[in-house]
């Protein structure tokens, strides 16, 4: 049955995406392939996305693409069928992406709620979600003021930076080893976070552990803007760093040099793990939670066999 | 719909986005090696993969929709590969193999591919071995090219590099593009000149300098990525022009003959990202590691580890499609779908392994499934492959280790590669660059020397196999053997000992320099080592009847074009020295010399004339010549002459246009063969001696200087204009030298006239003052020296030439003297 195998796909990817193993491209491949495989097989396509993993959803929009990318090279064996799925897949993906702006759109909405006149607010790198949620309470007319750590090495508070600027919220860059000379005068934090884990712990961006422990030194409130799809139903095995994580080309910090010796060990992690003691409140789409409530959203959200996504 | 992560879309509309992988180095040096591995080069595991899956995984990451493998001699083991991987079936269409087992080179490979007939629009070519790992985005260049076309509607090619600091010069890796020296405009990014030889000087032809709205830009040694978007004319300039067999002869002769045929090539250069193409040994180590190190990232193990081979599990649904080689062990490695579990320091285990908890796993390592590592185990920056096993206390540093060896205890091995099923005993220490091929057995406490080739049994899949005898360490031997002029003497052979005692007295009674086997791989090992040995003429005598016929078989097999591959199997270029036994000492003045003496002189540099310094001359002309053989292979002299005459016979009647003589006479070059210098002589004899001719002696009623008069000022001064230009200084002695001989020769018309030919030379710049006193004053040193005879009726020529010359001087010190006056 065709909804099992892209049930089957999407648990894959998941646990792909989790382990810091996936790459963006492989998803249409994974999926041409599902449906070339089980071409003859396909029979209607049933509402299978309805006990998806929302975790996914941005996945999907990629798919999406993709999907409509590839097609033209698939139309062998299974042309008859892909065509014949392909407006209902769309639909369903369609229906995701408006329900992942939504989500947003929620969620940025009780930012007057959180961010008081005159503020000084601290964030780290780019996230849509945060930006969406400055802009909001921008475009209300209320006064704050944003600090961004520039999250080196890969500097997307540089892209945070000049997007919030153009909203006429008045904003500084400052470097990622400045977190803790900063701290003293910031009113508050709000990040943006990769996935939420069941117990309310983060995966989110390199840096935020530091800024995290730097903030529970001066006591200083830790917000994360999480929008319903980033609930994710799994806990991390260990607090191994390698976990979960992404280890991308030494580039980012050093060009390509071919006389480096093998002594020479360069280590760039994409993501840090943040435990849930650290975390002040969640920005939910509905409202705050507090971390250790995250595991009754999680149970709320997902269907019982979704929790350990590597079953098969 | 919005489609923000296509890169693509404007491409899909308009054509399919192709890449041609030329799956060969044509290096005979590696392709020796690989042929005694069961696999070859462009499927070796690279930290569990195959190369080529890298490679096609950064294609369709690039968006390519199409891929065309040219494969040579290896397209049996290429295809059934293919057949066992998932590519073809998740892309149907995706990958397409044109097997070339004739091709000697990337040239007939891309005839064979023009032959086919399917490239229709601009295609990107991967030509260093097919395999290319980059993390780049590829489909870019496509836009790059396009835009150049649009700039320049004759640009046919965009050359792709990495720029790189300039402080990897010694690195080992990079030798084939040590000595890149590209010149390009700064602003256009077109190309101008390419070098790839070792030069102390370079010159820029000042020219370039003096061209309007050009700035030049050089860049010295940036990483070749072996990477070009061509044009299909590409194609066709391979098929017409049947002496290009690699890129670099095309890129040099689309730049040096870039007025006539009006081709351009453009670079481009990219700042940051990965790029590495394997096609030497050095460089498939360097990828392992690099790979290791994550640099290629995504391209790295646990990435593509975690790609759905969805074969595997609906192998069934294809029963027809051959899955030969699935049950191959030497292929097992890439039909394995055990995840890979990154960990600190750059360490990968795949599947279930055997970890000793003493053993000590320090970075940079990847450890295959099933394999077992046992206590006091030192790892370093090593691939080791499946169902291994390391016995205690063993070191392995910077080493590759493919599957099922066995290495006993205490072994040190260091920058090396094992090839599948070998075993090594107790104790064996193995030296930097070694190989070991399938099969083999190291015996106990063995210590394996630098840069040995261990090859196993006999039974090899290559057809060319190779037997018996060998002189101890061919790769010390000294440069001359390298020497073009012995091209047919190279033969690479082997020397098997086996393990019986008696086979090896035999052996070593037959010649006593060979090292015998069990020196090699002791006592209870197995194997022969394999050499590369370029031979003297006198050497082949030395060698026994028995193996006679295995070397006729050899020569056949590497006396065509490979063979004079500059590079060894590690990339590293293999020197030319002059030595005792070359018959000649190249001399400076061999190349003015007379045809006469022509044959007897090395090889005259050919395509670096422009650039040739006195100091640099061994490593030119050695360059030189792998384009060129020897002036005795030219083709008919005379024959060609004639050509040339007719040519410009009838450009003279019928008033061709300049531009079109040149086309027809770049067009004759090949079909005659002849060398560069001939070329010159050729052109420049028939220049003169064209007045002579027939029809336009008749038309000036058998005045020679009204009709060379006449000739010179509409067609033929421009011919030499072109061809000897006047900043290339041998070109110009080379005019003299042909222009006096022809006046020795026929004293009565020319060489009386001598002094109104060089001065209608003169003031039209063909030749330039310098050159004409240089050239005197070497012809007065060896009249001096009672090298030259002047024969009585020559005496009137010398004369006229002496009163020239002191003219002109007169005249330049006037002008200086005016100048001083001023």
């Amino acid at each position: 049955m065709l909804p099992i195998h892209i049930l089957k796909l999407i648990r894959e990817v998941s646990v792909r995406i989790i382990h810091g193993r996936n790459e963006g491209s492989d998803i249409s491949l994974t999926l041409q392939a599902v449906l070339n495989d089980r071409a003859t097989m396909s029979t209607t396509n049933e509402d299978e996305n309805d006990n998806l993993d929302e975790n996914l959803q941005l996945k999907k929009q990629q798919i999406q693409a993709d999907l409509t990318e590839s097609l033209p090279m698939s139309n062998v064996e299974g042309s008859v069928s892909v065509q014949r799925l392909r407006p209902d897949i769309m639909d369903d993906l369609n229906w995701y992406s408006n329900e992942i702006d939504l989500s947003v759109k929620n969620l940025a909405q009780q930012a007057l709620a959180h961010i008081h006149a005159n503020e000084i607010i601290l964030t780290l790198g780019y996230s849509y979600t945060v930006e969406q949620f400055f802009k909001y309470a921008a475009s209300k007319k209320r006064q704050f003021h944003v600090f961004i750590l520039e999250h080196a090495p890969f500097f997307t508070g540089h892209k945070m930076a000049v997007n919030l600027s153009q909203a006429n919220i008045p904003v500084t860059v400052v470097t990622d080893s400045a977190v803790y000379a900063i701290m003293a005068r910031v009113n508050k934090i709000l990040i943006g976070t990769r996935s939420l884990l069941a117990n309310g712990g983060l995966t989110a961006k390199s840096g935020t552990y530091s800024l995290a422990l730097a903030a529970k030194n001066f006591n200083v409130p830790l917000l994360v803007c999480a929008p319903t799809y980033k609930f994710s139903p799994t806990y991390l095995p260990s607090f191994d760093p390698v976990m979960c994580n992404s280890f991308p080309s030494p580039e980012n910090i050093l060009s390509y040099q071919s006389s480096y010796q093998s002594s020479l060990d360069i280590v760039v992690p994409m993501h840090d793990y943040v435990p849930p003691e650290l975390v002040t409140l969640i920005i939910g789409s509905g409202m705050g939670n507090a971390p250790s409530y995250v595991y009754r959203i999680v149970s709320e959200l997902y269907s019982a066999e979704d929790n350990d996504l590597e079953r098969s | 719909m919005p489609k923000p992560t296509n890169p693509n879309a404007d491409f899909r509309e308009e054509e399919r986005l192709t890449c041609v992988l030329v799956l060969d180095s044509f290096n005979t040096y590696i392709n020796e090696i690989v042929s005694h591995t069961s696999l070859p080069l462009c499927l070796w595991p690279v930290d569990g993969q195959p190369l080529l899956d890298y490679t096609i995984q950064a294609l369709i990451r690039s968006g390519i929709q199409e891929i065309i493998l040219l494969a040579t001699t290896n397209s049996a083991e290429i295809r059934s590969y293919l057949m066992s991987t998932h590519w073809l079936r998740t892309y149907p269409k995706l990958i397409r193999t044109i097997p070339c087992r004739e091709a000697r080179s990337l040239g007939d490979c891309l005839k064979d591919l023009e032959r086919e007939n399917i490239i229709s629009n601009h295609f990107l070519l991967v030509y260093g071995n097919g395999t290319l790992l980059t993390n780049t985005q590829l489909n870019e260049l496509f836009y790059v090219h396009k835009e150049n076309i649009k700039k320049d509607k004759n640009c046919i090619m965009t050359l792709v590099y990495r720029q790189l600091d300039s402080n990897h010069l010694e690195h080992s890796s990079f030798t084939d593009d040590q000595h890149l020296c590209i010149i390009r405009d700064a602003n256009t990014h077109r190309l101008y000149d390419y070098s790839k030889e070792y030069l102390d000087s370079y010159e820029i032809p000042l020219d370039l300098l003096e061209k309007p709205n050009v700035t030049i830009e050089t860049l010295y040694c940036p990483l070749d990525c072996h990477l070009a978007i061509c044009s299909p004319d590409v194609l066709h300039l391979f098929k017409d022009n049947i002496d290009c067999s690699t890129i670099n002869d095309l890129v040099k002769g689309v730049l040096r003959d870039e007025e006539i045929a009006n081709h351009t090539i453009y670079s481009y250069i990219y700042e940051k990202g990965y790029f590495l193409s394997v096609h030497n040994l050095s460089l498939y180590m360097k990828a392992t590691f690099d790979i290791l190190r994550r640099w290629s990232y995504p391209l790295v193990p646990e990435i593509m580890a975690s790609v759905p081979k969805l074969h595997l599990a609906t192998t069934t649904t294809t029963p027809s499609s051959p899955q030969i080689k699935l049950s191959d062990p030497c292929l097992s490695f890439c039909n394995t779908n055990h995840p890979v579990v990154y960990d600190k320091h750059n360490i990968y285990k795949q599947g279930d392994i055997q970890l000793d908890r003493l053993s000590h796993i320090q970075q940079d390592v990847f450890i295959g499934n099933k394999s077992q590592i046992a206590s006091g185990v030192c790892l370093r920056s090593s691939f080791i492959g499946q169902n291994c096993t390391i016995g205690k206390d063993t070191r392995i540093e910077n080493s590759i280790i493919w599957s099922n060896v066995q290495i006993g205890e205490n072994c040190f091995i260091r920058n090396s590669i094992i090839c599948d099923s070998v075993l090594v005993r107790n104790g064996v220490k193995i030296n930097p660059e070694c190989v070991l091929c399938k099969g083999v057995i190291i015996g106990a406490n063995v210590e394996l020397k630098e840069r040995s080739v261990v090859i196993g049994s006999t039974s090899l899949s290559s057809a060319n196999s190779i037997d018996e005898v060998e002189i101890d360490d061919e790769i010390q031997l000294p440069p001359t053997d390298f020497k073009r002029t012995n091209s047919r003497q190279r033969r690479s052979s082997t020397r098997l000992s086996e393990k019986s005692f008696s086979d090896k007295s035999i052996c070593s009674s037959i010649e006593e320099t060979v090292a015998s086997n069990s020196d090699l791989v002791g006592v209870d090992g197995f194997g022969r080592e394999l050499i590369f040995s370029y031979m003297h003429d006198n050497q082949p005598n030395k060698s026994k009847a028995t193996d006679d016929d295995d070397d006729d078989d050899d020569d056949d097999n590497d006396s065509d074009s490979q063979e004079k591959h500059p590079y060894d199997a590690w990339g590293k270029r293999i020197e030319s020295q002059d030595s005792s036994t070359s018959e000649v000492e190249p001399e400076p003045t061999g190349r003015i010399s007379r045809p006469s003496s022509h044959l007897n002189q090395p090889t005259v540099p050919a395509a670096n004339n422009e650039t040739s310094g006195e100091s640099g001359e061994s490593t030119i002309s050695d360059d030189g010549s792998s384009t060129h053989s020897d002036d005795e292979e030219y083709g008919n002299v005379d024959e060609f002459q004639e050509e040339v005459t007719r040519t410009l016979e009838r450009a003279y009647k019928q008033k061709l246009n300049i531009e079109n003589i040149v086309v027809e006479l770049n067009m004759l070059k090949p079909t005659y063969d002849v060398s560069p210098t001939e070329f010159d002589k050729s052109v420049t004899r028939a220049v003169f001696l064209l007045p002579f001719e027939k029809k336009i002696a008749n038309l000036f009623n058998g005045n020679y200087w009204n009709a060379l008069k006449s000739t010179l000022d509409q067609t033929t001064q421009f011919i030499l204009k072109n061809y000897m230009k006047t900043t290339n200084e041998e070109s110009q002695m080379t005019l003299l030298t042909e222009l006096e001989s022809i006046c020795l020769k026929h004293v009565h018309p020319i060489g009386e006239r001598v002094v109104n030919i060089l001065n209608y030379l003169y003031d039209q710049d063909v030749i330039v003052e310098e050159s004409i006193i240089k050239w005197y004053q070497l012809k007065q040193s060896q009249i001096e020296k009672n090298e030259i005879l002047i024969k009585s009726d020559e005496k009137i020529y010398y004369d006229k030439l002496k009163q020239f010359v002191e003219w002109l001087q007169n005249a330049e010190s006037e002008d200086d003297d005016e100048d001083d006056d001023d």
